[in-house]
């Protein structure tokens, strides 16, 4: 991102910079005639003829994704570039690519601040020596990635067995597993776990050898898993049982995990049976996992042959849980450099990661500490765009709202828990004359919520969540003990006396620390009013403000002294001033 | 003759601990119902006992007391067979009983029954031998042997005695003459029994049956008493003594050997009539086990027929039974058929009424619609024709300014030239002419901008009437249609909203002239060029989250307290993003949406992906985003 600062900008001019990428032409504008010189001693001319522009750079509200950015421009090109021309000889200008930029005079082109990379839509032109209007739009939503890919299915190209598969499991996709799903508390079920996906019959031609039965494969992830040990269960044996997990290839070479037919083999075929081989398919005291208890392989015989393994379109479930008392550091899905994913900066990090966008993953970096506390665990079983996922999902559940920088796609974190140590921005109405009130504090109570409701612990078998956790009032409480009293809720409440309710429900939380966590912020965001003010900033004191800083605010006209707020929106118009929005927070420790 | 002491008894033990080991019977409950048949028994003692007296008394053969002994011999026989009687029925409906519940208990039940049976057949058959063979039979195993003893007494005393054997005769035919009489008694004893519930019809029938079968038993063996009868009277007879006789003395006396051979060829001995005799008892014992298996086996045949009845009764019932329960399964999915097909039609109707509310709505959206085009078009019209009016002036004013430039050009000669005076008066009368002709411009200009704002605006409200009114409608039948509706009726809203905001301002002249005649003119002019550029730039999106939304056009414009821009959450920010609030002068900002503008809006706001969208998908999301349809 930008590496301008008030040192470095103070007393200095800023101009705007716009560079067109079009069909091989590069154009080059400022709003005024300037010459830029970079680390490299190269200097690109930049000639004048973009007219001024304005930029606001603003979140409507967090637990989203910022609105898809587009500014406005006009601009006359170069006297050597007849864009009319162009055009006239079959190039489409629609297809061009512009990056818009704040730069101060005296630094290296490569310091300039990047507002907005995009594509030109909309473009209206006239005879050379007319401007052309257009807008520089960024392409957050034009992503058209599905996961998982075509290949990442059961097919005839990627399992032999396919003509004998039912037709549940062809052309079913391989699951996704991020994190543990199904694995919940004791509270929630005794035995540790609900089911959390589904599993695909891959190989299916149950053969009696005597003692097992072989040819059982199940597909459970279309990828590499951390777990060694997965719960499965069906509609006719909820209670479910311990079996063995196996990474290994597909026919394609692609990387999956399955629930073979053996516990233990010494066959080096983990799919095909091995008449020479010796298999076990059962162990009553597993010694690798705490408690020791039984786990089978597919083929045991134990096992309720009409139940478990006769019927090929009997649906199987997975709960992903290894059955160890401390499975911190055991069982789970996706890994990622040697853990698995299931923090929630890492799981958005990997959902963004599959979209066509760059990710600005250093930015994402610094966010992922502030999201650890949130644990995701989920399944993605359809070919989707892992952004829809994102925004119906994810999104919702955090503190997060996704931006587009210069970069690449990041994250900012909204820290309802800041106080004034955390500011990055110090705004002091009363001891800088160039800061100033546009106008009156504001109230904003469209979004208010005193009872807060999340459902988790979705059951993939039965399609619905097992737990509700409610923060609320000891009114609340009074008509249902499970309601948990949180001080914003009666906060809140007293203020308006009002009953505002808010229910969230999540296929991607089993955790119930992830659940409270969920609501502690929706509670220090939602429970009471929001507050906003604008204020006028000069761009050279502010050019490094960013949306989700956090700022103290102090002006005496509203009786202030570094109050804690967040910045929601960065208004930049070219007049060498900023507009900040500034959310004011409510938190007890945000007060002076 | 010797004293016969007889005792009945039988081994009731073995039925008790069957009956005791029966779960659910205790052993009290086993004792009394082994008592019972205890009592059946000791009476068939007694009649036993007194049998054999009256066969003591036969023996003793005199006058009266022969008489009485012989009736009370038939009394006893009557008696023993009645006792005989309720022993096998007892002990039949003990055994049919236990039967069900335990056969080792009915088997030993059935036994004693069986021994009941024996006696009672052996009191039909009386008249055939005798009252003491009677009283033989119904005492059975030891007392069988000791009755045989008696009868032997007997029989040695008879041949003594022509008129024992008389009385014996008499006896036969006495008891011959009660028999039709005692099977009336016991056939109506049966009825009434089977009458009162004692005996259920089958078990009456049985025991009637078991009457005919002694019967029959005694028909068939008849012909054998009979010929026993004559061939203890050839016993009795002289010749058959004497047969004895000479028998003896062959043994004993050699010599008379060589003539024996004539009394072989024509007589024949007691021993050898004994043997004949001994031949037809084992016939009548033959004949009777026969009838015994008959009985049998025919008892078995019909309690098998019986059972076979019940059974065919209960499948009858539960075959009644399953076909009521089918039929009123039946009838119950046919009335839920009928419910649901209710429903459906119910359903149906709905739908079609929601469709034909939709399509009305619609229609009638669409035609208000084109007759507010119309009107818009109208005013448009109107409008361009105030352009063109103020264009006019316009060019008057410039004509002015020229004229203004050549009189003052002209004054400054005639100041040269001495007529300053003149001409300033002239100067000052042509300034007030032309503030004048500029004032009714500015006026003209104001009350075509404010026609055109008021019909934008009644424009805009009745579109977000009309919209909020067909919302309402089909609201009330298709949420998606409403939803629809309720974007058309926000973004309609909006632009009224927008439509307000237009407000004309005019600026103090505080310039000196001819400066600020030439200000107001550009003032105007500017005004008219951003109403063009601004109608031309593309519809504004309703995605409501900002950033989407850029202002890009900058003009001398203020709003009034209350008033908003779609994108601008308040009129600071959209004065702050139009770049109001430098310099004075004139300027209108207007926005024009159509139906068709709006229509693009709605579809880009959600092409986007705005909250709108997302709120349409959440509302119409069945399943976690990402999972499969199973």
């Amino acid at each position: 991102m930008s590496s301008l600062y008030p040192s470095q900008s103070a007393g200095k001019r800023i101009y705007w910079l716009l560079t067109i990428e079009w069909s091989g032409l590069v154009i080059r504008l400022a709003n005024d005639q300037v010459d830029v010189e970079s680390d490299t001693g190269a200097v690109y001319q930049f000639s004048a003829g973009l007219d001024d522009v304005e930029v606001s750079e603003a979140i409507d509200l967090i637990g989203d994704s910022a609105g898809q950015l587009s500014v406005p421009l006009e601009f006359i090109p170069p006297g050597d570039v007849s864009i009319t021309e162009r055009i006239a000889l079959g190039d489409d200008f629609s297809a061009a690519r512009g990056e818009l930029s704040r730069w101060v005079e005296g630094t290296n082109y490569e310091e300039r601040r990047v507002v907005l990379r995009g594509r030109l839509t909309d473009p209206e032109y006239g005879a050379d020596g007319e401007p052309i209007a257009t807008s520089l739009e960024e392409m957050l939503i034009d992503d058209q990635t599905l996961v998982p890919s075509p290949f990442q299915l059961v097919a005839s190209a990627s399992w032999f067995t396919f003509e004998d598969l039912p037709s549940t499991s062809k052309g079913a996709p391989y699951p996704t597993v991020i994190g543990k799903p199904g694995r919940v508390s004791t509270s929630i079920s005794v035995r540790n776990w609900v089911t959390g996906s589904p599993g695909i019959w891959v190989y299916h031609d149950p053969t009696d050898e005597g003692s097992f039965y072989s040819r059982l494969i199940l597909l459970i992830a279309g990828h590499h898993v951390r777990a060694r040990r997965v719960y499965l269960n069906h509609a006719d044996d909820t209670l479910g049982k311990r079996f063995r997990v196996v990474n290994g290839w597909d026919d394609l070479g692609q990387p999956i995990a399955f629930v073979p037919f053996y516990l233990t083999t010494t066959s080096d075929q983990q799919i095909v049976y091995d008449g020479t081989a010796t298999y076990t398919t059962y162990n009553a005291t597993d010694p690798d996992f705490s408690p020791a208890g039984p786990s089978y392989g597919l083929g045991d015989k134990t096992l309720d042959y009409d139940t478990w393994q006769a019927d090929p379109e009997r649906q199987l479930y997975v709960g992903w849980y290894d059955g160890n008392d401390d499975d911190s550091a055991t069982g789970g899905g996706l890994m990622m450099e040697g853990g698995i994913v299931r923090e929630a900066g890492d799981v958005i990090e990997y959902l963004l990661g599959l979209t066509s966008q760059t990710v600005d993953r250093a930015r994402i970096a610094a966010a992922k500490p502030l999201l650890s506390r949130f644990l995701l665990d989920g399944v993605i079983t359809d070919r989707i765009s892992p952004w829809d996922v994102l925004k119906d999902e994810i999104l919702s559940l955090l503190p997060v709202s996704i931006c587009s920088g210069p970069n690449g796609l990041y994250l900012i974190v909204w820290r309802f828990d800041a106080t004034a140590a955390d500011a990055t921005v110090r705004i002091d109405a009363d001891a800088n004359p160039a800061i100033d009130r546009v106008d009156r504090v504001k109230y904003d109570d469209s979004e208010r919520a005193n009872r807060l409701s999340l459902s988790y612990a979705y059951s993939y078998r039965t399609s619905r969540h097992v737990q509700t956790l409610t923060f609320g009032t000891a009114a609340d409480k009074v008509e249902d003990d499970a309601v948990v009293i949180h001080p914003a809720c009666e906060r809140g409440r007293a203020r308006t006396g009002v009953v505002a309710e808010r229910s969230v429900s999540s296929a991607w939380v089993y955790d119930d620390a992830t659940a409270y966590a969920v609501l502690e912020w929706m509670a220090a965001a939602y429970a009471t009013s929001a507050r906003s003010v604008q204020y006028r900033v000069p761009e050279s004191e502010f050019v490094h403000v960013e949306r989700g800083m956090v700022a103290t605010l102090t002006d005496a006209d509203l009786y202030l002294s570094d109050a804690v707020s967040l910045v929601r929106e960065v208004v930049t118009d070219g007049s060498g001033y900023l507009t900040l929005t500034l959310w004011m927070l409510d938190n007890p420790q945000a007060r002076t | 003759m010797a004293e016969v002491n007889l005792t009945v008894a039988a081994d009731l033990s073995a039925l008790r601990k069957q009956l005791e080991s029966i779960p659910g019977l205790s052993a009290d409950a086993a004792a009394k119902m082994t008592s019972e048949l205890n009592k059946s028994i000791k009476a068939s003692e007694k009649a036993s006992i007194a049998a054999a007296k009256a066969a003591k008394a036969a023996a003793a053969g005199a006058g009266r007391e022969a008489k009485k002994a012989l009736d009370d011999a038939s009394a006893s026989v009557d008696k023993f067979g009645q006792s005989a009687g309720a022993v096998g029925s007892s002990a039949g409906k003990l055994a049919g009983a236990l039967s069900l519940i335990g056969p080792g208990a009915g088997e030993a039940a059935r036994s004693v029954a069986d021994f009941a049976d024996v006696g009672e057949v052996a009191a039909v058959a009386a008249e055939a031998l005798g009252v003491s063979t009677a009283g033989l039979i119904a005492g059975l195993g030891a007392l069988a042997v000791a009755v045989g003893g008696a009868y032997v007494a007997w029989r040695a005393v008879n041949e003594e005695s022509e008129r024992a054997a008389t009385i014996a005769a008499n006896t036969a035919a006495a008891y011959e003459a009660m028999k039709p009489i005692l099977d009336a008694t016991r056939v109506a004893t049966i009825d009434l029994a089977v009458a009162t519930g004692e005996l259920t019809a089958l078990e009456g029938q049985l025991a009637k049956n078991r009457m005919q079968a002694g019967a029959q038993f005694a028909s068939a063996t008849k012909e054998s008493s009979d010929k026993i009868q004559e061939l203890r009277k050839q016993q009795g007879s002289y010749i058959t003594q004497a047969v004895d006789v000479v028998t003896s003395l062959q043994e004993q006396y050699d010599w008379i050997g060589l003539s024996s051979w004539a009394f072989d060829g024509l007589t024949t001995s007691s021993a050898e009539l004994q043997q004949e005799i001994d031949g037809l008892h084992k016939n009548i014992a033959t004949t009777a086990d026969a009838t015994k298996t008959l009985v049998e086996r025919s008892e078995k045949a019909i309690l098998a027929q019986e059972a076979s009845r019940k059974v065919t009764k209960a499948v009858s019932a539960a075959q009644k039974e399953q076909k009521d329960t089918t039929l009123a399964l039946a009838a119950a999915k046919a009335r839920e058929a009928e419910a649901f097909a209710a429903k459906l039609r119910t359903v149906e109707e709905a739908s079609l009424r929601a469709d034909q509310i939709v399509k009305e709505s619609g229609d009638f959206r669409m035609s208000e619609m084109d007759k507010l085009a119309e009107r818009e078009a109208e005013a448009v019209a109107r409008y361009e024709e105030a352009a063109r009016a103020g264009a006019k002036l316009q060019e008057e004013i410039e004509a002015g300014k020229t004229e203004i430039a050549r009189n003052y050009a002209e004054q400054r000669g005639l100041i040269l030239e001495g007529e300053l005076a003149t001409a300033a008066s002239s100067i000052t009368e042509l300034q007030a002419q032309i503030k004048t002709a500029m004032a009714e411009a500015a006026k003209r200009l104001k009350e075509i901008a404010d026609a055109t704002i008021n019909a934008s605006a009644d424009l805009f409200g009745s579109v977000s009437d009309l919209a909020a009114q067909a919302a309402e409608k089909q609201g009330e039948s298709h949420k998606k249609a409403a939803m629809t509706m309720f974007v058309v009726s926000k973004a309609a809203a909006l632009a009224q909203a927008i439509t307000n905001t237009f407000l004309a301002i005019s600026s103090a002249n505080t310039l000196p002239p001819p400066a600020n005649l030439i200000a107001m003119a550009a003032a105007s002019t500017a005004g008219a060029a951003q109403v063009a550029g601004i109608a031309a730039s593309p519809p504004p999106s309703f995605n409501d989250t900002p950033g989407v939304q850029q202002m890009g056009t900058r003009g001398n414009v203020s709003l009034a307290a209350g008033d908003y821009f779609a994108a601008a959450r308040d009129p600071a920010e959209l004065q702050r993003q139009v770049g109001a609030g430098g310099g004075g002068g004139v300027s209108i900002l207007q926005v024009k949406l159509g139906h068709r503008v709006l229509d693009q809006s709605v579809a880009r706001t959600i092409q986007q992906g705005g909250r709108l969208s997302r709120e349409i998908n959440r509302s119409n999301r069945t399943r976690p985003t990402g999972h499969r349809e199973a």
